[in-house]
């Protein structure tokens, strides 16, 4: 019998004949696991040269027929035919018979079968009950179990909660297959979601809110208690979500609700489609698709905001679109509930559960009402591995140009303001607190910048080490300044002007371009949902208003996945209104870590007050300005 | 579910292949009588697990069993009219996290020692003395609610085999009118894909869970 160039002998020795042990894997999608078949073969069969084979094919088919039929045994056919659902296998005789096999002598190789017999028999049970169990599944000492909603009351549905499998059984090998294990506190996100009609995940940023949300909507489908599920996100998020449930969730099909009005029509009114994904800015429009006055044609069986801070307040059309969607189940998904103050719970609850929470509720009243729906880890608690997060304040002197252009500016503004009396506004002050940031950013007239050339040498540093950064700005026009000064460091552009087509381009190219050492983005578009785990360096060129944000920037890169400790620059211009503001924002930032771990606190602002934004420029605030338009 | 002080509650679950709840059923505190008490004696638990409660709760489902697992060596009276095997179900880990020392097991027999058979993996139970029974208890089986040396059941019309990191007890050979004679090793086929999936000593804490909260919630 030819086989490839080899010819196959039926080296009929009798029952003590070396075996060949027969490897058998699978790898379609329902088992993971490689499936081994050990079996001994009563023939052996070797080449022309007497030597043994190693023979691999891709086809159970072709091989059985091509091989003897007395090569396998009626009962290695048997087991291998139960083994219905293998796409490929190989077999080859057992390793040291290989090398065994240049021996022509069959009683010799017979004899070193004996003695690799006997080997293999003194190994000892505990060895070999681990290999069986291998195949087995093990729960763990400590199952994660599904959480029983406390609003479920019917003794029969919290039982049919308690009663589920642990996480850990649906995560196992043959249930739901994910492409890494999830972490102890992931499966806890996972058992909290399953059972809720109304949550919050509030992880802090890069602890996996995406992961967690795909998993337990994998969940809902295979238990059937979900047919129908919508998943609204931020725009430049919808490229970035599909990506995950291809990872996560390769079964399930998605569908991006976009394009004309009649298609997305269409979409919304599709009856058949188990997940679609709309974005935030389509909400508004498609009001009377998905809530017409007629009455719904598609009623979800669950809706997910992600990055749900946009519908902190309850009267913009988005929260309003948002609130209007037919829907049995509301999760909300943030890495910060509350931005700035405890109105901000109360708007995302208005769609979570309408009326549940009043506006001018005392803190400990809020914190009582809502433990129960939400969920918050932050990294500190549950990623004891994830390496370190080093922050440092570069404090910047200007240049002599560049501070007499600061100085000049900031007399001028002031003297305009003190000149408008009670008629200045915050809108007033905020055009002097911007021209101002722009300077200490750079000197417009001279184009020096005090910054640039700390940052220059920094970039200098991480290029040749080949190492990236990503550089935080707030506005477009610095980005593009900065661009053209950082030419030699291969600078991509990520901002409000970039098109949603490019963006993905660009991550890309970044993460893959070995040329590119630097990504120059903006707080806008830059700062959520995007993995930016391969870079390992922060640098925030002018400061955000709100530390929230800064915190979702920089977790752009300190998040699942960061290989090293992620080195975080916040540029700080001395003498500057940037320090002013950089000192209230410390402070502010200390006491957010006191809101989120305790609802005391929770009526606190963490963007600036109106009074606080004159006060940097030690004017009083006008009186029956009592509006507070701070920026978050 | 064990002794509570009103009596034994039974908790019963139906479980798919892949480890999912169908059915749930539990007893109220089944407490027997003066009379029963005298009547069967030693053999009183076995009684009332077996023949009562798992007569009541295996015959509320109307859907085909494969077998009927059970952590509680009482269950093992439950008569042969059920139409399916019962097996026993308990972890190598508590065994060997129970005991630092000698883990040479005293209360078994070899399967050919018994029957003939010749089998390194399978063993018979041998009804042990008291201070056996005692010490076996401490060692095999403290995490277990109940003896597994019930008076009344015949220890060997069982065999045990280890699946995966669990031990199981299941009967020799299964004899009833519904079903026909199954063997044992049909009976290990019926059970072995179960635990392929989850682990089988498991969902005895998710019956004790759901039992506590139907006894909470009245």
């Amino acid at each position: 019998m030819e086989f490839g160039e080899n010819r196959v002998m039926h080296n009929d020795v009798g029952c003590g004949t070396p075996p060949l042990q027969i490897v058998v894997r699978s790898w379609n999608r329902r088992v993971t696991q490689p499936k081994t078949l050990s079996v001994a073969c009563p023939h052996a069969l070797l080449n022309r040269e007497g030597k043994r084979l190693k023979i691999e094919t891709h086809s159970l088919r072709s091989t059985l027929s091509s091989l003897a039929p007395r090569v396998f045994s009626s009962p290695v056919m048997g087991r291998i035919r139960s083994a219905a659902n293998i796409d490929s296998f190989f077999f080859s005789p057992i390793e040291e018979l290989l090398n065994g096999g240049e021996s022509e002598d069959a009683q010799e190789l017979d004899d070193e079968w004996k003695i690799k017999r006997q080997e293999e028999i003194a190994q000892s049970d505990e060895q070999k009950q681990d290999e069986v169990a291998k195949e087995y599944f093990e729960a763990p000492k400590d199952p994660t179990r599904i959480r029983v909603p406390s609003d479920v009351v019917k003794m029969e549905d919290r039982l049919g909660y308690i009663l589920q499998p642990p996480i850990e059984t649906w995560l196992g090998r043959r249930l739901l297959e994910t492409p890494f294990e999830p972490f102890a506190y992931q499966k806890q996100g996972i058992a909290f979601l399953y059972g809720a009609r109304c949550a919050i995940l509030a992880d802090e940023m890069g602890l996996g809110k995406t992961m967690q949300a795909i998993t337990t909507i994998r969940l809902l489908f295979r238990s059937g208690e979900c047919r129908n599920v919508l998943l609204v996100c931020p725009k430049p998020l919808v490229t970035n979500w599909t990506r995950e449930f291809e990872l996560w969730a390769p079964e399930i099909p998605v569908q991006v609700i976009e394009g004309k009005s009649e298609r997305r029509k269409w979409l919304w009114e599709l009856k058949r489609a188990p997940l679609r994904i709309a974005n935030y800015e389509l909400l508004s429009r498609d009001h009377e698709f998905f809530d017409p006055p007629g009455g719904a044609k598609v009623v979800f069986d669950l809706v997910v905001l992600d990055e749900s801070q946009r519908i902190k307040n309850k009267s913009n059309a988005t929260s309003i679109a948002a609130r209007a969607i037919p829907r049995r189940r509301s999760w909300a998904l943030t890495g910060t509930p509350v931005e700035n103050s405890a109105e901000d719970l109360v708007g995302i609850f208005e769609f979570l559960s309408p009326g549940y929470l009043e506006s001018g509720l005392r803190p400990s009243q809020i914190s009582k009402l809502v433990g129960d729906h939400i969920l918050r880890r932050t990294k500190d608690k549950v990623l004891k591995d994830l390496p370190p997060k080093l922050i440092r304040d570069a404090r910047i002197e200007l240049t002599d140009e560049q501070y007499e252009t600061y100085r000049l500016a900031q007399e001028e503004g002031e003297i305009r303001l003190n000149a408008m009396g009670d008629s200045v506004t915050l809108q007033h002050a905020f055009e002097l607190i911007l021209r101002l940031k722009q300077i200490c950013n750079y000197d417009p007239a001279t184009d020096e910048s005090a910054k640039l050339e700390r940052l220059e040498a920094d970039l200098e540093e991480i290029a040749a080490s080949g190492r990236k950064a990503i550089v935080f700005s707030q506005w477009v026009q610095t980005i593009k300044w900065l661009s053209g000064k950082l030419r030699r460091f291969g600078p991509l552009e990520y901002h409000g002007q970039t098109s949603p087509k490019e963006r993905d381009s660009v991550i890309e190219r970044f993460r893959s371009d070995s040329q590119s050492h630097v990504i120059l983005m903006s707080y806008g578009a830059g700062s959520v949902g995007l993995n930016l785990q391969f870079a390992e360096y922060v640098f925030l060129f002018d400061r955000w208003w709100n530390p929230a944000v800064e915190d979702q920037a920089i977790n752009r890169a300190h998040r699942i996945g960061a290989a090293g400790p992620v080195t975080v620059t916040r540029f700080v211009a001395i003498d500057t209104i940037e320090e002013k503001i950089d000192r209230i924002l410390t402070e502010k930032r200390m006491l957010s870590e006191a809101i989120l771990s305790d609802a005391k606190g929770l009526n606190y602002s963490m963007g600036l007050s109106q009074d606080e934004i004159f006060g940097l420029f030690n004017i009083k605030a006008p009186k029956r300005k009592s509006l507070d338009k701070s920026k978050s | 579910m064990g002794n509570t002080s009103d009596g034994i509650i039974g908790g019963f679950l139906v479980l798919n292949l892949v480890g999912r709840p169908v059915e749930f059923h539990c007893t109220a505190p089944v407490r027997p009588n003066r009379a029963q008490e005298i009547l069967f004696g030693s053999t009183l638990e076995g009684f009332v697990c077996g023949e009562q409660i798992a007569t009541a709760l295996v015959g509320k489902t109307k859907l085909e069993l494969a077998a009927v697992l059970t952590n509680n060596p009482a269950m093992l009276t439950a008569p042969s009219s059920l139409g399916m095997p019962f097996a026993l179900v308990f972890q190598h880990g508590e065994r060997n996290e129970s005991s630092g020392e000698d883990e040479s097991e005293p209360n078994r027999l070899e399967d050919d020692v018994l029957d003939g058979e010749d089998s390194c993996s399978t063993h018979a139970y041998v009804a042990p003395t008291d201070e056996e029974d005692a010490n076996v208890k401490t060692r095999f089986y403290q995490s277990l609610d109940s003896s597994p040396f019930v008076p009344g059941v015949d220890y060997r019309r069982w065999r045990q085999t280890s699946i995966g990191v669990n031990r199981i007890a299941l009967p020799r050979g299964f004899q009833s009118d519904a079903t026909g004679k199954i063997s044992f090793d049909e009976c290990v086929t019926r059970i072995e894909p179960f635990f392929r999936s989850i682990d089988s000593v498991e969902p005895f804490e998710r019956i004790r869970l759901a039992v506590e909260e139907a006894q909470r919630v009245g």
